[in-house]
């Protein structure tokens, strides 16, 4: 993570910028409608919900208009996500130091493509999980319809999201670091975890780190007092370098992933692959990808 | 000798400990003496058939003529009728849904049917020792007024409602004089619909609660009570039909009930248990109530029971199963209600309190003595719905239970009184985030209580009124708890906390087990509080005007500019008044020196202009800075200030940034 820090700080400041530039907007909306009112302060120290539904009438279509900033934000955030993943594959391979833009060039459309022929599945898949979860809670008394509803049906949503990300992660890398058609690597990337079941050990490892850094966040959030602006700016400050930390996590997820891959996927034909599977023993590979000896 | 007298003093004090609780359980009051006039009595025999969801009884009433000139009729409330069918008024009102709760497929249809109607010879019934009423039979011998009995319809004339019923007695009751009859009825119990019927839970067991259930008695108004005229020739029965919003209105009396249920059901009701008895698979318990104005009973075999107590009241708790965890909140929650009503407004004169945690559409709702709560599982702790309805529920054993208003014709009494001190309460035991308890975002239930009130058309009838004349269930609702409650807040703030509770205090003190009305209580605070509270009333509970201030602007002129020393400033600040309602405000003035200067406006005119002049000029105009007046429904525009302050805009962008940069996070993982 270190040695790439360079693209830690890309990953992290794109996030930002385009999270300051909808927030700015957030920002300027309170200071043009409650500046001048004098009830910054009572609204800084505590959360006034009727003087804060005094101010929505001024405020809604301001946030109306920061909600459509918001989901375009996350749309640009999705197809950068695609870019830096393919980007970053590149740049992780092997020992060399290629470019990550060199991969983000050559690979986004393509990644994007391959994107959408995971995200339309999963999501279909997911809304058929949250339905049938539903139709079941529905005829279960109220203990059973409360753990499927908060606790099975998230994990169901999470284990679900997690595994066709899993899969994901392999295609690109089909697609990138073996040059596979769309398609193919679509299918290759749902057989990896199958072929290699370590793989699923290394994505625990890196989803658990990377989602308490996430929840750590969120923490942060509640629990530091946020009665005045020099509380509420340690608190950004510690979150900020939780996602920065949550940044480096990713690279390094993805270099795991990658030196993991190069050890295994077949870089001749099929039959001489599976010949290649037999010399390397799993153990092997999955202490050199866990101690990131491969990821520069 | 001191040990001896320790052990005799010990001894004495066990025995009276001991009498004490027993005598404590079998008694309904903590007084001896009648404390209402007991203008009925009531002493039932109910069956509950568990299979058929049916209720047979039998019921010895006998009622007392208030009047000074003879009445030759009764009426009676057949409420359970409110559910017999589509065109019933209250199906038509409320198409079929109560709260969220439908009842509208054919097998689920309740009703109640007098079977048959005798006076009998028992007139002369002491009212005080009721417990000497025999449980009546269906054998008894009487003049069979069966045929005289016949379905009116007071409020609207919809002939497919039989939810009041008359009969012409064959002979007139004398001022003063008793009529005893015993009725024969069979009550069939809806799929729970306003709270009332039963509900077959999701592993197969049913739920019963059982209430407006059995022919109840209107209420006769003699001449002097309520707004009948003292000097009026005779009295009237005040007697309507059930309506989607509308609740109670009886008289107090004694109640007897013997309610016989499948020997594996666990039994609450109102008032006191005095016996408990098993024969042939079925259980028999008896309740004894006194000075109430009601009696409802549930039943299940599902029930988990546990006990606690406060002073001399014995709570009782019938939870279900999956909540059992949360029964500890429903005790606390109702020691709290119980510990600030018997402090802040009066004692809890009954021995027994009930807390039922119902199902379905069951919950939420008030008996004497016996309060439906509710909860669901997994209710966190930070969010305090339990505790806001169990005190809710609570609160109307004081505003409905003990001070028995006309809850049809002014609801607000009850349910608003109720809101205002169930806010109170939450407030005071919970505090800021009496609702809602999640660090950083907290909320009151007196905030809860305004937000409702002035974000939902605030100008949309008013306190005052027939239930079932507001524009909508939603507007009765807001009229009778959100607002009132609002009203009263704004009251309190105007004439002090306490003469606030000295008003609450005075009325409960005046009033309980009567029957006041909205003129009663305005009376009682203007008494107390010792001004003529007229204007306020008449603005807020007669009618329905909103209220809202707004600085409409300042201006500083500078005067003499020669130098920064001897500068002269003329200042100039214009205030609105944007909403038909006048309440007098306060006015805080800051000067750029720090000076603040005070200023009472009456609030009546719709412009108001303030002159200032001097070497500072003002840098801050604020209308009602101690949030008096909380039916200003947009405090927002109460505040203006020279320069921009900064703070808000800066703690919520930088929050904003970090939930932003959490949500990318989350769904960029999905592609």
């Amino acid at each position: 993570m270190w040695h790439r820090r360079g693209l830690v700080l890309l990953l992290y400041l794109f996030g930002l910028v385009l999270a300051v530039l909808v927030g700015g907007a957030v920002s300027r909306l309170l200071s043009v409608e409650i500046g001048p009112t004098g009830f910054s302060e009572r609204l800084t120290e505590r959360f006034d919900i009727v003087l804060w539904a005094d101010f929505w009438d001024g405020l809604a279509a301001g946030f109306a208009a920061v909600a459509r900033q918001a989901v375009l934000a996350g749309v640009i955030m999705m197809i950068w996500k695609v870019a830096s993943s393919v980007g970053l594959i590149h740049a992780l391979q092997g020992d060399s130091r290629l470019s990550f833009w060199e991969g983000v060039s050559r690979f986004t459309l393509r990644g994007i493509s391959l994107g959408l022929l995971y995200l339309l599945p999963l999501l279909a898949l997911l809304a058929v999980v949250v339905i049938a979860f539903e139709a079941a809670a529905s005829d279960m008394g109220e203990v059973g319809a409360f753990w499927t509803r908060f606790v099975v049906m998230p994990l169901a949503v999470i284990v679900l999201a997690a595994t066709v990300d899993l899969f994901h992660d392999y295609a690109r890398m089909h697609l990138v670091l073996r040059q596979t058609k769309i398609r193919r690597a679509w299918l290759e990337g749902i057989k990896w975890p199958f072929r290699h079941f370590r793989s699923v050990f290394l994505y625990k490892i890196w989803f658990w780190i990377s989602a308490l850094l996430w929840i750590a966040v969120l923490l942060v959030g509640f629990y530091m007092p946020d009665q005045t602006l020099g509380a509420v700016m340690a608190a950004f400050v510690i979150q900020q370098g939780l996602i920065i930390a949550r940044s480096g996590a990713y690279v390094s997820w993805i270099g795991a992933e990658v030196a993991f891959f190069e050890r295994y996927a077949p870089s001749v034909p099929e039959p001489e692959a599976a010949e290649m599977e037999l010399m390397v023993s799993d153990d092997q590979v999955f202490a050199a990808a866990g101690g990131n000896a491969e990821v520069q | 000798m001191v040990k001896r007298t320790s052990y005799i003093g010990l001894a004495v004090s066990f025995v009276i400990f001991s009498l004490q609780q027993v005598f404590s359980q079998v008694r309904p009051t903590i007084y001896d003496e009648p404390l209402s006039d007991r203008q009925v009595s009531y002493a039932i025999s109910a069956e509950l058939d568990a299979q058929a969801r049916t209720v047979t009884g039998t019921q010895r009433i006998t009622w007392r003529n208030p009047d000074r000139v003879p009445v030759d009729e009764l009426q009676f409330h057949l409420y359970l009728n409110a559910f017999s069918g589509p065109n019933t008024t209250f199906m038509r009102e409320s198409g079929g849904v109560h709260r969220g709760f439908t009842s509208d497929d054919q097998e689920r249809w309740g009703g109640i049917e007098v079977t048959r109607m005798r006076i009998i010879d028992d007139a002369t019934l002491p009212h005080g020792d009721f417990s000497s009423i025999p449980l009546s039979s269906p054998g008894e011998p009487g003049v069979d007024i069966t045929g005289a009995m016949e379905f009116i319809r007071p409020d609207d004339g919809n002939e497919n409602d039989f939810t009041v019923m008359r009969v012409q007695l064959p002979e007139p009751v004398q001022p003063g004089e008793t009529v005893a009859l015993n009725v024969e009825f069979l009550s069939r119990l809806p799929e729970i619909v306003a709270r009332t019927g039963w509900k077959e839970k999701p592993d197969g067991s049913t739920f019963f609660f059982v209430g407006q259930w059995f022919p109840k008695l209107g209420v006769y108004e003699a001449p002097g009570r309520r707004y009948v005229p003292a000097d009026a020739e005779r009295g009237s029965w005040n007697t309507h039909q059930f309506h989607e919003n509308s609740e109670f209105y009886s008289d107090f009396g004694t109640y007897r009930v013997s309610m016989t249920v499948p020997e594996d059901f666990k039994v609450g009701a109102t008032g006191v248990a005095v016996s408990e008895t098993v024969s042939d698979g079925r259980k028999t318990t008896i309740h004894e109530a006194a000075d109430v104005h009601d009696f409802a009973w549930t039943a299940s075999a599902e029930f988990l029971e546990f006990a606690d107590s406060w002073k001399h009241v014995s709570i009782k708790l019938l939870i279900q199963p999956e909540h059992e965890g949360q029964a500890e909140r429903h005790f606390a929650a109702a020691k709290v209600a119980l510990e600030y009503f018997a402090e802040w407004y009066g004692e809890y004169p009954y021995t027994t309190l009930t807390l039922v945690d119902g199902v379905g559409g069951s919950n939420g709702m008030e008996y004497p003595t016996l309060i439906t709560c509710g909860t669901t599982y997994g209710l966190p702790e930070w969010f305090r719905v339990l505790e806001i309805v169990t005190i809710h529920e609570f609160g109307h054993q004081y505003w409905y239970g003990l001070l028995a208003s006309n809850e049809f014709e002014e609801a607000w009494l009850d349910e608003g009184i109720n809101s205002y001190t169930e806010a109170k309460i939450m407030d005071a035991a919970y505090g800021e985030g009496a609702v809602l308890d999640i660090p950083g975002w907290t909320v009151s239930d007196s905030e809860l209580q305004r937000l409702m009130y002035t974000k939902n058309a605030p100008t949309r009838d008013r306190l005052f009124l027939n239930s079932w004349e507001y524009s909508s269930s939603s507007s009765y609702a807001m009229n009778s708890y959100a607002k009132p409650a609002t009203v009263l807040t704004m009251l309190e703030n105007h004439v002090g906390l306490d003469t606030m509770r000295a008003i609450l205090r005075t009325y409960y003190d005046r009033w309980r087990f009567r029957h006041p009305t909205t003129r009663d209580f305005i009376a009682v605070a203007d008494e107390v509080a010792n001004q003529d509270l007229s204007w306020f009333f008449d603005q807020f509970v007669y009618g329905s005007v909103a209220v809202d201030y707004r600085v409409a602007g300042f201006t500083n002129n500078i005067v003499s500019p020669d130098s920064a020393e001897t500068r002269e400033y003329n200042s100039r600040v214009v205030l609105e008044r944007a909403e038909e309602g006048v309440v007098p405000v306060e006015l805080a003035v800051r000067f750029d020196d720090g000076r603040l200067e005070m200023i009472e406006w009456d609030g009546r005119d719709r412009w108001q202009t303030y002159h200032f002049s001097g070497p500072a000029k003002v840098t801050e105009v604020f209308i009602d800075p101690d949030n008096k007046v909380t039916m200003d429904i947009n405090r927002a525009n109460n505040r203006k200030t020279l320069e921009p302050e900064s703070g808000v805009e800066r703690k919520y962008g930088l929050k904003f940034i970090v939930w932003l940069q959490q949500l990318f996070q989350l769904f960029s993982a999905l592609i």
